[in-house]
C-alpha cells in the first residue's frame, strides 16, 4: 500500500497575500507583479514549445535522449540533470544519460547508478516527486565518492503507451536567490516537466520505432540477398559464408556460425565469422567441416525452437552448448549466445549461432527474434535453391535419356537396316571388289552400331552424380582449410558436356589460383567465378598484398599453357585498393 | 547522480541482474512441470532461469548424454515461444537435494518437484528446509506452492495477491 507522500511538499502558489486595506501604490505593485508573472508564464510556455520542438527534431535515440535531459535542465533552470531508462524488469536502470557533469567528473564517480535510493524511489512510485534536500529524504544512502553535493530535486517519469520508460531527474535548481544552489523547484517547474516529460515520451517512442524499422529493413535486406546469391548459382558454403558475415554485422555480434545438414545426416559447420582470433583462438576457417556430434544440436533443431544461452563470469558451471560456440572464433568467454534453427515446415535444415560480447545482455533480446525470422527465410531459399538444382540435374537426366532413346529407336534402327540392304546388295554384286567394299561398308556399320550401345549404355549408367559443378565446390571448400576463411564462389551458366581434358585444366586453373592465394597473398578474403558462355573464363581474386616480382611463376607459366592449348588466355592484374585477380579464360572443347 | 556500490551480490549475479531462477530437474516425473514454472518465473522477473539436472553418481558416458539430452529437450518445450528468456544448461551428479541447495545460493527462487507422500527421498522437503532463497514446488501444470524466504516476488505469489517485500539486503545508495 503507497503511504502518503513523506517529503515535504512546497506551496503551489506565488500569489501575494490578502490584504484588508489596499493602498494604490500596493495595488500597483500588485498588477506589476501580475503582470510580471504574466509574462514569465508566456516566456516558459514558449520554452516548452521550442523545447517540444527540439526533442522531436531528431530521430537517433542517443540524441533524443540527451535532448530531453538538456531541454529540461534549461526548461527549470536545473543545474545538473539525468535520464535514467528502465530495463526488462521494470525495476533497475540500464542507461543513464547525464547533463551538467563533465566527462571526467563521471568517470570519477563511477559506474553509472542502477535505480537504487531516492532515484529507486520514482521506480517504484512512478509520479512526479519535488524534494528540498535530496540528502535528507529517508530513501536516500548518501552520494558516492566524488559525486557533487546536490540539494533541491525534481523527478518525473517518462511514460510511453502506459508503460514506464525512465525517469527525468534534476536537482539544484538555479534559482534568483544569489547564493546559487539554495533555491527549490516550484509547482510550476514540476507541471512544465510533467509536459515535456509527455513529449519526451512521444520523441522517444519515434525514434525506437524509427530504429526498429531501419534495423528490420537492413534484416530483409540481407534475407534478400542471400536469396539472390543461392539462385543465381553460387554455392550454398560461399552463401553461407556472406549470411554470416552480415548475421554477425547485424547482430552486432563477436560471432555468428552457420552448420546445415549435410547428405548423409551430418551437422556440419558450413561458415563463421569472427575477428580477428587472438592468443589460442583458432581461426574460423579451420573449423569448417567440423561435425557437431553433440545431441543437443540434433534437439535444438528438431525442436524448432529458438533458444537464448547466457553465461556470465562467476556462473558455477560452464554451459557447455554455449561454450561450443563462442569457441568457434574469437568471442569471449562469456555472454549471451543466440541458437537459431533453420527449417521448412517439418524438414530440419541447420541451425544459426550467435554470441554476443559479454557486456551486450540487455541489447540481445530484441536480436533474437529477428534471427528466428532470418533463420526461417534462409530456409524456405535454401529449399528453393536445392530444388533449383534438383530440377536442373532432372532436366540433364531426362535430355540424356531422350538422346539415349532416339538413338536407340532411330538412328540404330536405320543403321540396321541400311547394313542388312547392303548385305543383300553384296551377295548380287558380281564384282569380288565391290562385294569386299560393301562388307567392309557393313563392317563400319557394326561398329558404329556396338559405339552408339556403348554411349546410351553410358548415358543410361546409374553413376553416382558427381558433375564439374560439384567438383569446384568441394575443391573451394577444402582449400578454405588452407586459406583459413571460405572463398566465395559463383558459378553461372552451365558446365555440362565440356570434354574430360577441359574440365581438367578448369579444375587445375581453380587450384592452382587458390594455392597461390594461400602461398602468396596474405589475403583475408578471396573469390572464385566461373562464368560459361562462348568462352569460359575463371576468375581468381583475393584482398592480399599482390604477386611479388621475384614470386616463381611456373605455375601461372602452366595455367597459361593450358589456357592458349584451348585459344584462350592468362591474365594477372593487380586490384584496387589491394589485392590481385587472376583471369583464365578459353574457349571450351565440348563432346 | 548516483552509484551503487556491488556489495552482497553473490556469485555471477550484479546487482542490475535480476537474480536466477534455479530449475532443478530430477528424475521424479515432474521435470516438464519443473522446468515450465521456471520459465514462468523467468519471464515474471525478466530473469536467467538456470536449467540444473541433478544425475545420480555412476551413470555411463551414455546413459548420461541420453539423460542431457532429454532435459534439454523438456526445457526447450517450456520455453516455447519465450525466445527473449536467457537461459543455461547444467548437468551435475550427486545427491538431488544437497547439489540444488548448494547451485541455487545466490538465485532468486529455486523450482522443484513436490515430494509425493510415499517418497523416500525428500528433495523438495530438504531444499525449501536449507535453500536460501525462495522455494517453488510444482507438482502439475497449476499446481504449485511457494515457500518465500521473504526476499522475493514471485508469479505465483502476485497472482496470490501476497504482495513481496523489498530486498533488505540490496545495496541502495542516493
Amino acid at each position: 500500500m503507497e503511504s502518503e507522500p513523506r517529503e515535504s511538499e512546497l506551496s503551489k502558489d506565488g500569489a501575494p497575500p490578502a490584504t484588508e486595506a489596499f493602498e494604490l501604490d500596493d495595488l500597483l505593485e500588485d498588477l506589476r507583479s501580475r503582470a510580471q508573472a504574466s509574462d514569465r508564464a508566456q516566456e516558459r510556455l514558449a520554452a516548452l514549445l521550442d523545447a517540444v520542438l527540439a526533442v522531436s527534431a531528431d530521430l537517433d535515440l542517443s540524441d533524443v535522449l540527451a535532448r530531453i535531459v538538456r531541454c529540461a535542465c534549461e526548461l527549470v533552470d536545473a543545474r545538473y540533470g539525468a535520464l535514467g531508462v528502465l530495463g526488462a524488469d521494470g525495476e533497475h536502470l540500464v542507461e543513464f544519460v547525464a547533463h551538467g557533469l563533465s566527462q571526467e567528473e563521471q568517470e570519477a564517480i563511477g559506474d553509472p547508478p542502477h535505480g537504487y535510493g531516492v532515484l529507486g524511489l520514482l521506480i517504484r512510485q512512478p509520479r512526479p516527486r519535488r524534494l528540498r534536500d535530496v540528502a535528507a529524504h529517508p530513501d536516500s544512502h548518501g552520494f558516492p565518492a566524488n559525486h557533487p553535493v546536490m540539494h533541491s530535486f525534481l523527478g518525473v517519469p517518462i511514460r510511453i503507451r502506459d508503460e514506464v520508460f525512465g525517469n527525468l531527474y534534476l536537482t539544484e535548481k538555479q534559482g534568483d536567490t544569489a547564493k546559487q544552489g539554495d533555491a527549490d523547484f516550484t509547482a510550476d517547474d514540476e507541471a512544465i516537466l510533467v509536459a515535456l516529460a509527455a513529449a519526451a515520451g512521444i520523441a522517444i517512442d519515434n525514434a525506437r520505432l524509427y530504429e526498429r524499422s531501419r534495423r528490420l529493413r537492413r534484416w530483409l535486406e540481407t534475407t534478400a540477398e542471400v536469396t539472390q546469391l543461392l539462385l543465381e548459382g553460387m554455392d550454398e558454403a560461399s552463401a553461407m559464408g556472406f549470411l554470416a558475415t552480415r548475421t554477425r554485422e547485424l547482430s552486432e555480434a563477436q560471432l555468428a556460425m552457420v552448420a546445415l545438414y549435410d547428405e548423409v545426416g551430418d551437422l556440419v559447420i558450413r561458415a563463421v565469422e569472427s575477428g580477428e582470433p587472438s592468443g589460442a583462438a583458432r581461426r574460423p576457417g579451420a573449423v569448417l567441416g567440423t561435425v557437431l556430434h553433440k545431441g543437443y544440436w540434433r534437439e535444438l533443431i528438431a525442436e524448432h525452437e529458438s533458444v537464448l544461452l547466457l553465461t556470465r563470469l562467476g556462473d558455477s558451471t560452464v554451459d557447455s552448448l554455449s561454450a561450443d560456440v563462442r569457441e568457434l572464433g574469437d568471442a569471449d568467454p562469456h555472454g549471451p549466445t543466440a541458437l537459431v534453427p533453420i527449417t521448412v515446415g517439418d524438414d530440419e535444415v541447420g541451425v544459426i549461432g550467435v554470441a554476443w560480447a559479454a557486456d551486450a545482455e540487455t541489447y540481445v533480446g530484441n536480436v533474437v527474434p529477428l534471427l528466428a525470422a532470418l533463420a526461417q527465410e534462409i530456409g524456405l531459399t535454401l529449399a528453393a535453391a536445392r530444388g533449383q538444382q534438383d530440377r536442373s540435374r532432372l532436366a540433364l537426366l531426362e535430355d540424356r535419356d531422350r538422346i539415349a532413346r532416339d538413338m536407340h529407336d532411330h538412328v540404330i534402327q536405320r543403321l540396321f537396316a541400311t547394313g542388312l540392304s547392303l548385305q543383300a546388295a553384296a551377295r548380287m554384286a558380281e564384282s569380288t571388289s565391290v562385294r569386299r567394299r560393301l562388307d567392309e561398308a557393313v563392317d563400319d556399320l557394326d561398329a558404329a552400331i556396338k559405339d552408339i550401345r556403348h554411349t546410351i549404355f553410358e548415358l543410361h549408367r546409374p553413376t553416382p552424380f558427381r558433375d564439374l559443378r560439384e567438383e569446384i565446390v568441394e575443391l573451394v571448400r577444402v582449400c578454405a582449410k588452407t586459406l583459413g576463411f571460405a572463398p566465395s564462389l559463383t558459378i553461372d551458366g552451365s558446365l555440362e558436356g565440356l570434354a574430360a581434358d577441359f574440365e581438367a585444366d578448369l579444375i587445375a586453373v581453380v587450384r592452382e589460383g587458390l594455392a597461390n592465394v594461400a602461398r602468396h597473398a596474405q589475403a583475408s578474403s578471396a573469390s572464385v567465378r566461373v562464368t560459361s558462355g562462348d568462352t569460359i573464363q575463371v576468375e581468381v581474386a583475393d584482398d592480399g598484398v599482390g604477386v611479388a616480382p621475384s614470386a616463381v611463376h611456373s605455375g601461372l607459366a602452366n595455367l597459361r599453357k593450358r589456357a592458349e592449348s584451348h585459344g584462350g588466355s592468362l591474365t594477372l592484374t593487380a586490384r584496387t585498393p589491394r589485392g590481385t585477380a587472376l583471369v583464365w579464360e578459353a574457349l571450351p572443347d565440348r563432346e | 547522480m548516483q552509484t551503487p556500490t556491488n556489495a552482497g551480490a553473490a556469485g555471477a549475479q550484479s546487482p542490475h541482474h535480476p537474480r536466477d531462477v534455479v530449475a532443478g530437474l530430477v528424475n521424479d516425473g515432474m521435470a516438464a512441470f519443473v522446468a515450465g514454472a521456471a520459465v514462468r518465473e523467468a519471464v515474471h522477473r525478466a530473469a536467467r532461469v538456470r536449467f540444473i539436472q541433478v544425475l545420480p553418481v555412476g551413470l555411463s558416458s551414455e546413459e548420461r548424454a541420453e539423460m542431457d539430452v532429454a532435459m534439454f529437450a523438456v526445457a526447450l518445450r517450456a520455453l516455447h515461444r519465450q525466445r527473449r528468456v536467457p537461459c543455461t544448461f547444467e548437468t551435475v551428479e550427486g545427491e538431488a537435494a544437497e547439489m540444488l541447495v548448494e547451485r541455487s545460493h545466490g538465485a532468486a527462487v529455486l523450482v522443484v518437484g513436490r515430494d509425493s507422500p510415499d517418497a523416500t527421498v525428500r528433495v523438495g522437503q530438504y531444499c525449501q528446509e536449507h535453500a536460501a532463497c525462495d522455494v517453488l514446488t510444482v507438482s502439475g501444470p497449476d499446481d504449485t506452492q511457494l515457500v518465500p524466504t521473504g526476499s522475493t516476488r514471485s508469479a505465483y505469489s502476485v497472482l496470490a495477491g501476497d504482495r513481496a517485500h523489498d530486498d533488505p539486503d540490496r545495496p541502495d545508495n542516493t
